[in-house]
């Protein structure tokens, strides 16, 4: 028997990449422009000139398996000077992509709820929840919440509710990600084998917190700044909308609790829903910038379904959400309900899916960043 | 017919600042009794060519002297027609321009003076000597004789067809097409070069059926091919038939093969799925892609470089199989969308316009290409091949297993190992004289058609690994030169590189020993012999070189214009100061090709040079006869040096074998010249090409300061 | 009309044009061959030497020259270009205009009028390295050999040459001058430039000094180049140490030329040979993609690349910088190893491809079809032939065997009907 390592060319999984938004992958002729190009390639094994040349030959394991994908902030550098318009980083995006359905579990979920069809169908699971819960909640008063005096969204679907389904959303969404990310980690030590000069774990974790809170491996990117900017706002956005969804949780179970506290609608000036809505215009800023550019700026590169269903459902979320509130003051009842009704829809979505469509990057990115560090391919960037 | 001499001296460009002019006059009127002597301040101004002319039209002179600017400057002003000889003495690149002007008070500097005498008589000597050259006249037979039916044969005869002159073309199988029969597709041939075009043959081979002016000679060869550009008997094999037919020049066109594949075993050719890329060609052709035993190849890999790029199989790149590599890889896809095809090179080569089909594979999905070294290749059972791969893009050591191997065997040209395609009757042998892997011999950069052998050029594979593309344009190049040989030789002119050149070697055969050094020389093969070993000239072979001038022993070849007698006289001419320590007297011969220039390149840069050097033109070092060396001691030279072009694998000179045979008869002649107690290194040969006319000054320097160590040549003064 | 009344026309004076006018020529038809520089010679007269002989271009030059000397059937129009092409083969009309060189053929090239001149330009021939005269010699091996005067350059009311000329060959006053001519073929050899290596901005070309391109070098090895024949770096003019070649600098690049240049290569490996031989100590890195070197020249090559003193670095150089001492860093990927390097050395030279010069050429317009790349296609109205990188990328060689192709058919053209 040989030790050399059997190379066979997969023909499905090239075409795999092609199509998840790769589709210049077959261009590159190895010149490795991409890798100098590159502000966080590596000096000892620089990508992603060989990410592009595995890719060619479709194999997979080196792919799936990769740290390095993971280390590509797509910031295209490399695809702005690539010769042959191959685009390295759309490629690398698409190996993500690649990596990410190949850990999800279930892959049935993760293969739907990256296709257009697919996610309409994954869609129609919290509607009809959600839509179920209304009707047995409200079927008895007979829908009088539409003509009660205040628009309260509580009166459609009670908190305790929301939490119950949302709960068993985000239980469902824990555990497929659990599942996955332990194919992930499993793959990323065999892929990348730990070496010397590692971080420990607890250095490996607060470093790459701190990398990912001050996005500075974005703030090396040369053509495509704004981008960093775009991502910041709207991971803020959502990390505020996230803290202000809590806070309003504990607000509203301290005040059902006894707790002098004013309960939800809050005034406009009231902390948390300055938070709240501060939170959902960075986030709507940050969503649109981000849109606005994979549609007209020719440099970014192209979008696959993966990403747009992402970026979709985030942009629905944030303008229902929105929209919800606005329609509430504005007192238009029918409409503020219905924008509010599918305004969980898509958190649900949002939160069940997430291990399976692109928002899973923020478990498997950050997992991968802390591999990184923690198997010492990750070295410190230049201005530590 | 005594020669009515004129010598007509420029005193302008600074000739005057540096020479007394009315005092060449003297030397003019007085020593060479010139029937005309003129100095003019503008020489080939109106005026000046108008002082020429009158005494051309008074019937006073009818050989000049134009005692000026070199030969570079001014050609046709001076040309007086063409009965009348001009000889350029170049006083004012070699005298004026590079030596000592006059001093502040206007007094000529001796040995500037000295020099420009000495021109004045060697140019004037020479030209009383020279004939007026008459043209070599023959019969021209206007066809052409194309060797080879494959892509270049037929474009090669269409293109000749088309310029209105009637085709032989011989082909020895049956069937017209070559290799290009089996092809299942044509590389793309135009704008923008992505697709493949059809096998076009078969329109390629009516159109050549239907030019009545082209006759086609199927399961023929050349079985002899007698005379000389203009006028050559060609004896056509068919089985046991023969047909005589008369042609002025041929176009070789046997095409090229592949590596033999065999030899490949470190690549496995001994397995059974690995095959040839012509094997594969066929197999595609059929539209089936299988292993040995039938089943389908879903997995085929290409090995590129097979036997090329190799030192102990072809050392050459054979240019042509990273396309089509390309190309049948293409072939895989096209057949089935499910096969595979890797491609594994060293370098992917597809220069110019070939980058987008080499771009247009690459998208192909199923078509992988790397980098790599073969490190050895294996058969898993009976089935597949394994390929062991050092340092490729995909790792330092990696395996690939396929279904069927390719190996992308090299070129080699049909004069390998071959019968003669051309059977010459020629003294020097049947075929083209080859340079290295058995390509024929050409001064392959500026001049790509000239052979060894005039009129007969070869094109295609033949001469040059090529692709068809390149083939059908070598084609069209070569039915140039055949075509163009016929109009010129007609004409009783000489081919590349002294085009035009009506002068041809005349031999005083009654004083011939047969020594046979002429018809062994020449570079082009130009003599044949009689059964004596007498030489019998083809003058339209003849480039005007010289060489067999240079080779003779008994001094019996001469042109009109260019003799050894000629070249004798100038150097007697020269002046030898008695007195040594002042006065040393250094002969220069310069190849008039590419040494002489440098002088003119030095002259042009003001690059001052040694006075006492004396330059004497030739048209190749190959004329170099050993009598100049022993006239040149003689008369009381010091040194001699023989300025030209580098020679050996990567010769420079024009003529091929010129500037290589000179420092043979060298070589050996300096072993006579220490016999005579005197020093070889007087007698010594120097490259200098045009680049090096800022070294002129040195070589010469250095030369003259070994010279004077060794002290006066002996025979000085006696 | 008989053939030899019939014309050809070859636009360019480069190798490929005076090939194909010389072989037209001396098969006995009329030729007119243009060249809008003052010098016939195109871009092999900036070369220092050949690849694979290392032979002198000069030399070839020469004997080109030599045939043309005395050749009656080609007329040769330097300063002159064409500016439109009309009508239909055999009577095709082109309008040619003569610039004006303020020198006339009475110039005998003696150099009386330069040491009076009292303002200079800079050297375009040396790509600006060196400065001549503004009355100047084109090149040293200039057809014909003229002196030529850029009238920007002149000093207002300056006419020092015109006195000192003894030979009445500078007129000052010389005006342009357009013809229009009959002819029955054109032969096309417009030729290449090599791409504005500028263009390359992560490469440092014009920012940084010491970063040249490969025609700099052949003038720089070039004994009639700014340094008299010594390659040294332009920031300090001291021979470098070590030397960077950067193969494919804008072609084989969809962001700049699409297509390999075919040359390049074997370029860089001659010229590695002129650092080499003027500096044994010298180190040399060549950074390529793919080493293309096909045919025959492989054996030059494989020659080459036994320098021990020569790093073969598959990768390419995709960002140069300069340090404090004028040296430069070049950043690439040493792909077979697969790590990045970043290796200083005194000078880089950019192996920056041909862009064939056509393009915006007035005659053009609808006439002549191009293809997206800017090069001659194949196929153009009757009577109109291409030769050389007008057409393709080809070295010498196999631009004179397409030039003689092309001859060819502008002869069959001729003596078709």
């Amino acid at each position: 028997m040989t030790d050399r390592a059997v190379i066979n060319a997969d023909l499905k999984f090239v075409q795999g990449i092609l199509n998840s938004g790769g589709a210049d992958l077959k261009k590159c002729y190895q010149c490795s422009t991409c890798t100098v190009a590159c502000p966080l390639s590596e000096e000892g094994v620089p990508f992603p000139r060989k990410e592009m040349i595995y890719a060619q030959w479709g194999i997979r394991d080196k792919l799936i398996n990769s740290v390095d994908s993971w280390l590509c902030h797509h910031c295209n550098d490399c695809s702005d000077q690539c010769p042959r318009g191959a685009r390295p980083g759309d490629v690398m995006g698409a190996i993500r992509q690649m990596s990410i359905r190949a850990f999800s579990k279930p892959s049935l979920v993760a293969k739907a709820a990256n296709s257009p069809l697919g996610a309409l169908l994954l869609l129609l699971i919290p509607m009809l929840i959600i839509g179920g819960v209304i009707c047995f909640l409200n079927a008895d008063q007979g829908f009088d919440f539409l003509t009660r005096e205040r628009i309260i969204y509580a009166n459609m679907i009670p908190v305790i509710a929301i939490d119950l389904i949302f709960m068993s959303a985000a239980f469902f969404a824990v555990i497929t990600m659990i599942l996955g990310l332990r194919g992930f980690i499993g793959g990323l030590k065999k892929g990348n084998p730990i070496i010397n000069g590692g971080e420990t774990l607890g250095q490996a974790v607060t470093g790459t917190i701190r990398d990912i809170l001050s996005h500075r491996k974005f703030k090396e990117c040369g053509v495509n700044q704004s981008r960093g900017t775009a991502h910041l706002l709207m991971m803020y956005g959502f990390i505020g909308l996230f803290i202000t969804t809590n806070l309003v949780l504990v607000i509203h179970y301290l005040h059902e609790f006894g707790f002098d506290i004013q309960d939800t609608p809050f005034p406009f000036f009231h902390p948390v829903k300055i938070l709240g809505n501060v939170s959902a215009l960075a986030a709507f800023i940050g969503i649109f910038l981000i849109t606005a550019r994979r549609l007209f700026n020719q440099g970014v590169g192209k979008s696959s379904s993966f990403d747009w269903i992402f970026i979709g459902v985030m942009f629905l979320t944030v303008l229902t959400g929105i929209m919800s509130q606005v329609f509430r003051v504005a007192e238009f009842v029918e409409i503020a309900f219905i924008t509010y009704y599918f305004h969980l829809v898509f958190v649900f979505f949002l939160l069940a899916f997430a291990p399976h469509t692109k928002f899973g990057h923020l478990f498997y990115r950050t997992t991968a960043m802390i591999y990184a560090r923690y198997c010492g391919r990750s070295l410190p960037l230049k201005q530590d | 017919m005594k020669k009515k001499c004129g010598i007509y001296i420029c005193s302008g460009c600074g000739i005057d600042a540096a020479v007394d002019t009315q005092a060449l006059i003297k030397v003019a009127e007085k020593e060479l009794k010139a029937e005309a002597c003129h100095v003019h301040p503008f020489l080939c101004d109106d005026s000046g060519l108008e002082l020429i002319k009158s005494d051309l039209r008074a019937g006073t002179v009818d050989h000049f002297v134009v005692a000026a600017c070199s030969q570079r400057f001014h050609q046709q002003s001076f040309d007086m027609g063409p009965e009348h000889m001009v000889l350029r003495a170049p006083i004012r690149e070699y005298v004026a321009w590079m030596m000592e002007p006059r001093d502040e008070n206007g007094k000529v500097n001796e040995d500037t003076q000295m020099a420009a005498a000495d021109y004045i008589r060697m140019y004037g000597a020479r030209v009383k000597r020279m004939e007026i050259p008459q043209p070599f006249e023959q019969d021209t037979i206007k066809s052409v004789l194309v060797i080879g039916g494959g892509i270049t044969g037929i474009n090669a005869a269409l293109e000749v067809s088309k310029a209105g002159y009637p085709v032989h073309l011989v082909e020895k199988q049956a069937e017209l097409g070559g290799a290009a029969k089996e092809y299942r597709s044509f590389l793309p041939q135009k704008a923008p070069y992505r697709d493949l075009e059809d096998n076009q043959l078969e329109e390629l081979i009516s159109r050549l059926k239907s030019k009545s002016d082209i006759s086609l000679y199927p399961s023929s060869t050349v079985d002899a091919i007698d005379g000389e550009p203009g006028n050559f008997t060609v004896r056509i094999k068919n089985g046991q038939s023969q047909k005589t037919v008369a042609i002025g020049s041929v176009i070789l066109a046997t095409g090229g093969k592949s590596y033999d594949k065999n030899k490949l075993t470190h690549l496995g050719a001994q397995f059974k799925n690995v095959v040839s890329s012509d094997e594969f060609e066929a197999m595609a052709k059929t539209g089936k892609l299988t292993r040995q035993d039938g089943s389908p190849a879903k997995t085929i890999a290409f090995i590129q470089c097979a036997g090329s790029r190799d030192k102990n199989h072809l050392s050459y790149c054979s240019s042509t199989c990273c396309m089509n590599s390309l190309k049948q890889a293409a072939y895989v896809r096209q057949i089935d969308p499910e096969t595979k095809a890797y491609i594994l090179y060293r370098d992917m080569r597809t220069p110019g316009l070939y980058e987008n089909f080499y771009k247009k594979q690459q998208d192909d999905p199923g078509i992988f290409l790397t980098k790599g070294e073969i490190a050895q290749v294996s058969e898993d059972g009976e089935r597949s091949i394994l390929i062991d791969l050092d340092n490729s893009l995909l790792g330092d050591q990696i395996q690939l297993k396929a279904d069927l191997l390719v190996l992308a065997t090299g070129q080699v040209s049909s004069l390998v190992d071959e019968e003669s395609h051309l059977n010459l009757g020629y003294r020097q042998g049947k075929d083209l004289p080859d340079l290295n892997h058995g390509y024929p011999d050409s001064h392959f950069i500026c001049f790509p058609y000239e052979t060894r052998r005039t009129g007969i050029f070869s094109a295609g594979p033949v001469r040059h690994p090529m692709d068809i593309n390149e083939a059908k344009r070598d084609a069209a190049g070569a039915a140039l030169k055949a075509v163009q040989t016929l109009e010129l030789t007609s004409m009783g002119k000489s081919m590349h590189p002294r085009v035009g050149d009506l002068s041809k070697p005349d031999f005083y055969l009654a004083r011939c020993t047969s020594c046979k050094r002429c018809t062994e020389e020449c570079p082009f093969g130009m003599l044949d012999e009689d059964e004596k070993g007498t030489p019998r000239p083809n003058p339209a072979r003849c480039r005007s070189c010289g060489t067999c001038m240079g080779a003779c022993p008994e001094r019996i070849i001469s042109f009109a214009d260019y003799s050894i007698q000629q070249i004798s006289d100038m150097i007697k001419e020269v002046e030898i100061p008695d007195e040594f320590e002042e006065k040393p007297r250094i002969l220069i011969f310069a190849c008039e090709n590419d040494s002489l220039p440098a002088f003119d390149m030095a002259a042009l840069n003001r690059i001052r040079i040694n006075p006492y050097i004396r330059i004497i033109p030739v048209r190749c070092l190959g004329g170099i006869n050993l009598v100049f060396v022993s006239d040149a001691l003689s008369v009381g030279f010091d040194g001699v040096m023989f300025m030209g072009c580098k020679f050996g694998d990567d010769y420079q000179c024009h003529f091929v074998k010129g500037s290589e045979l000179c420092n043979e008869r060298l070589s050996k002649v300096q072993e006579t010249i220490s016999r005579l107690n005197l020093e070889s290194e007087r007698i010594r040969q120097f490259t200098v090409t045009l680049n090096d006319y800022d070294k002129l000054p040195e070589i010469i320097n250095d030369f003259v300061t070994e010279i004077d160590a060794f002290g006066p040549n002996p025979f000085k003064g006696m | 009309m008989s053939n030899q009344e019939k014309k050809i026309l070859v636009i360019g004076g480069g190798i490929s044009g005076m090939s194909a006018a010389l072989d037209a020529s001396e098969t006995g038809y009329s030729v007119i061959l243009i060249e809008k520089r003052p010098s016939l010679g195109g871009r092999v007269s900036r070369f220092h030497q050949y690849f694979p002989k290392l032979c002198p271009p000069m030399c070839g030059l020469e004997i080109n020259y030599k045939r043309i000397r005395p050749n009656k059937n080609l007329q040769v129009l330097t300063s002159t270009e064409a500016l439109k092409i009309s009508g239909e083969a055999p009577d095709l009309k082109v309008t040619l205009k003569t610039s004006p060189t303020y020198v006339n053929h009475k110039c005998t090239a003696c150099g009386d009028c330069v040491d009076v001149c009292p303002s200079e330009r800079p050297d375009a021939f040396n790509f600006g390295m060196n400065k001549t005269r503004a009355i100047y010699l084109p090149q040293q091996m200039a057809y014909p050999n003229r002196f030529v005067i850029d009238r920007k350059h002149c000093p207002e009311g300056c006419d020092k040459c015109v006195v000192a000329c003894n030979y009445q060959a500078i007129d000052l006053n010389m005006p342009a001058k357009e013809q229009e001519i009959d002819v029955s073929s054109v032969i096309l050899a417009t030729g290449w430039k090599p791409y504005d290596a500028k263009k390359l901005t992560h490469l440092g070309f014009s920012k940084f000094p010491n970063v040249i391109n490969n025609i700099m070098m052949e003038r720089l090895a070039s004994l009639s180049g700014p340094t008299q024949g010594v390659v040294v770096r332009p920031s300090d003019k001291k021979p470098p140490k070590s030397v960077a070649f950067i193969q494919c600098a804008g072609s084989r690049d969809e962001n700049h030329l699409p297509y390999c240049s075919s040359i390049c290569c074997l370029a860089s490996l001659k010229q590695i040979s002129y650092v080499r031989a003027q500096n044994p100590e010298a180190e040399i890195y060549l950074f390529y993609i793919d080493i293309r070197t096909p045919g025959k020249y492989e054996d030059f090559a494989a020659r080459i690349q036994e320098d021990p003193k020569l790093k073969l670095i598959k990768g390419k150089v995709a960002k140069i910088t300069e340090t404090a001492d004028g040296s430069l860093v070049m950043e690439a990927e040493d792909i077979l190893k697969g790590n990045k390097v970043h290796i200083e050395v005194d000078m880089a030279v950019l192996a920056t491809g041909m862009e064939p010069s056509i393009a915006g050429q007035s005659f053009v317009g609808d006439t002549i079809k191009l293809d997206s790349s800017g090069f001659i296609q194949e196929d153009q109205k009757a009577g109109i032939f291409s030769a050389g990188v007008a057409k393709m990328p080809l070295d010498v060689s196999s631009s004179v065997i397409d030039a003689s192709g092309a001859a060819l058919k502008a002869i069959q053209n001729l003596r078709s009907d």
